[in-house]
């Protein structure tokens, strides 16, 4: 179908031209974008309960896996707990 | 942005054209729905390779001893296991680094050693359990461990090693949507509808009350569900497939389809262990649950259960292993990414390798304590999950890196901290169930 080079024609088309037409790309596709980056803040300011908190939680864990780790030596007869 | 505003004709008027592999969608649903498939993955596939060897254990052994009666514990994990993930998901997406760098980078090199000394050792050990799944599954059907175990070690390593994180997350989704046969399963056993949502939405003990098995029953379950390798998988899974911060509403309900299809799929294996309690037959591990339910449920139960238990075993191990992987190179400072060639990574997939091969090579080892090691990990993971999550927490409050768009809201932090609480309490009674395991009595 012809289309007439008119006034109205080209304000249709510079319309259609600028109006957003969006796409999809896959993010291994698209480019990388700049990301929160922690590099240069150091490590995280704790307040002094915090650590302690910390602390006690890394004393509880080292704890729990030494004795998990009797009871299992335990079970399997390789130790006697008694 | 992940949704980009062009102009057309490009051409004609100079405007850059969209990027290679860009796909213009004019309809705003079928673009927002592309873009939700191209987002989905890293929430399906870490929450249903959650349902692995000691998953599909656990849940069986449920249904088989106590019916529908502990279906309600499920319903309570699904937002606990949301909210979890999806702090990581937010986490990868704002930082596009994994878990263990993150805690290396802002806790510092010994809080960094000390927490992936916690996740490998845990790792490991699960490791074990799902090449013992194997060897379980594999022999009910007839084959020897000693042919099933290295066949899926190789295949396994196969499976990541094509250098592609693409093709991986096709094969792996498809491996979680195999499981859909669970729901198929758990009508061909002819449930009891009524009794099942009954119990699935009051809470209430089975017949005889408290006992010592059913906490450990009830914490196994807890510790199944949700597992410390589970926030580091996703936040590595989400870094390394480099998803957007305008995806993160997508990467959202990715996480959230993963667990409700992860907690239903869990109903579905309770349900078929509850045709077992129906008909009084005594539970040892699903594999032989499978063979005692042949004659009632027939052969797509007889069969089919041990296949999902391999389907189980075989997401459990991928995923296991790259969570370890991934946390490894991200410290190392290696190449870690599934897009790499082998070549390009050899570190990242030597690890992944080391932990496949070492895991299939104690399975194999004639007389090795597999029962001990199974309930060994239960309790490490308990013990350590309530100890992720805290990191996590601390992580997600961090303004000073995060800024005040991606830090938790303070309802995030009350939902957070209740679940820190209880899963601390969790894994403290789980630790001390098995050191004193009459505490409860028999």
């Amino acid at each position: 179908m012809a289309i007439k080079n008119t006034s109205a024609t080209l304000d249709l088309l510079a319309e259609a031209a600028s109006r957003p037409l969006p796409y999809v790309i896959h993010p291994l596709d698209d480019a990388p974008e700049q990301k929160l980056s922690g590099e240069g803040l150091g490590t995280m300011r704790l307040s002094l309960a915090a650590r302690l908190a910390l602390g006690a939680l890394r004393a509880y864990i080292l704890l729990m896996i030494v004795l998990v780790g009797l009871k299992a030596m335990s079970l399997a007869g390789w130790i006697n707990l008694g | 942005m992940s949704i980009h505003e062009t102009t057309v004709p490009a051409s004609t008027l100079g405007m850059p054209p969209a990027p290679p592999g860009a796909r213009i969608v004019a309809s705003r649903w079928k673009r927002n729905l592309l873009l939700f498939l191209l987002v989905f993955g890293p929430g399906l596939i870490v929450m249903e390779a959650d349902n692995d060897a000691g998953a599909v254990s656990t849940y069986t052994q449920a249904g088989a001893q106590y019916g529908t009666h502990l279906l309600w514990v499920l319903l309570l994990l699904l937002p606990i296991t949301y909210f979890a993930q999806e702090m990581v998901a937010r986490l990868g997406i704002a930082t596009g680094e994994g878990h263990a760098a993150m805690i290396f980078r802002r806790f510092g090199r010994w809080w960094g050693i000390f927490s992936l000394f916690d996740l490998e050792l845990v790792n490991f050990f699960t490791l074990v359990t799902e090449f013992a799944g194997i060897a379980l599954a594999t022999g009910a059907l007839g084959v020897s461990a000693y042919l099933s175990v290295p066949i899926a070690a190789v295949a396994l390593v196969v499976l990541v090693a094509t250098g592609s994180y693409r093709r991986w997350e096709r094969m792996t989704i498809a491996l979680c949507l195999i499981d859909v046969a669970w729901l198929a399963f758990a009508l061909a056993v002819h449930p009891h509808g009524g009794q099942a949502l009954h119990d699935t939405i009051v809470p209430n003990l089975p017949p005889g009350g408290l006992s010592s098995s059913l906490v450990f029953l009830v914490i196994a379950i807890v510790g199944t569900t949700i597992a410390p390798w589970q926030l580091f998988f996703q936040q590595s899974c989400v870094a390394d497939k480099r998803l957007r911060f305008a995806d993160l509403r997508h990467a959202r309900l990715d996480t959230f389809i993963g667990a409700v299809f992860t907690i239903l799929v869990a109903g579905a294996m309770m349900l078929v262990g509850d045709l077992s309690y129906r008909h009084g037959l005594t539970f040892s591990d699903p594999a032989q649950m499978a063979k005692d339910l042949g004659p009632y449920a027939g052969p797509l139960v007889r069969y089919g259960v041990p296949l999902l238990f391999i389907n189980a075993c075989l997401l459990g191990t991928t995923a296991v292993s790259l969570a370890s992987a991934w946390a490894f190179g991200e410290v190392r400072g290696w190449p870690h990414s599934l897009q790499k060639s082998v070549r390009a990574a050899p570190g990242f997939y030597g690890a992944y390798g080391a932990c496949v091969a070492l895991a299939a090579a104690i399975v194999l080892i004639p007389n090795a304590p597999l029962q001990l090691i199974i309930i060994t990990v239960q309790v490490l993971a308990g013990i350590m999950l309530p100890v992720a999550v805290i990191f996590l927490q601390l992580l997600l409050n961090d303004r000073e890196l995060l800024g005040d768009r991606w830090v938790n809201k303070r309802w995030n932090n009350l939902i957070n901290w209740t679940i820190v609480g209880v899963l601390f309490v969790l894994s403290l009674v789980l630790a001390v169930q098995v050191i004193f395991p009459n505490l409860f009595g028999q």
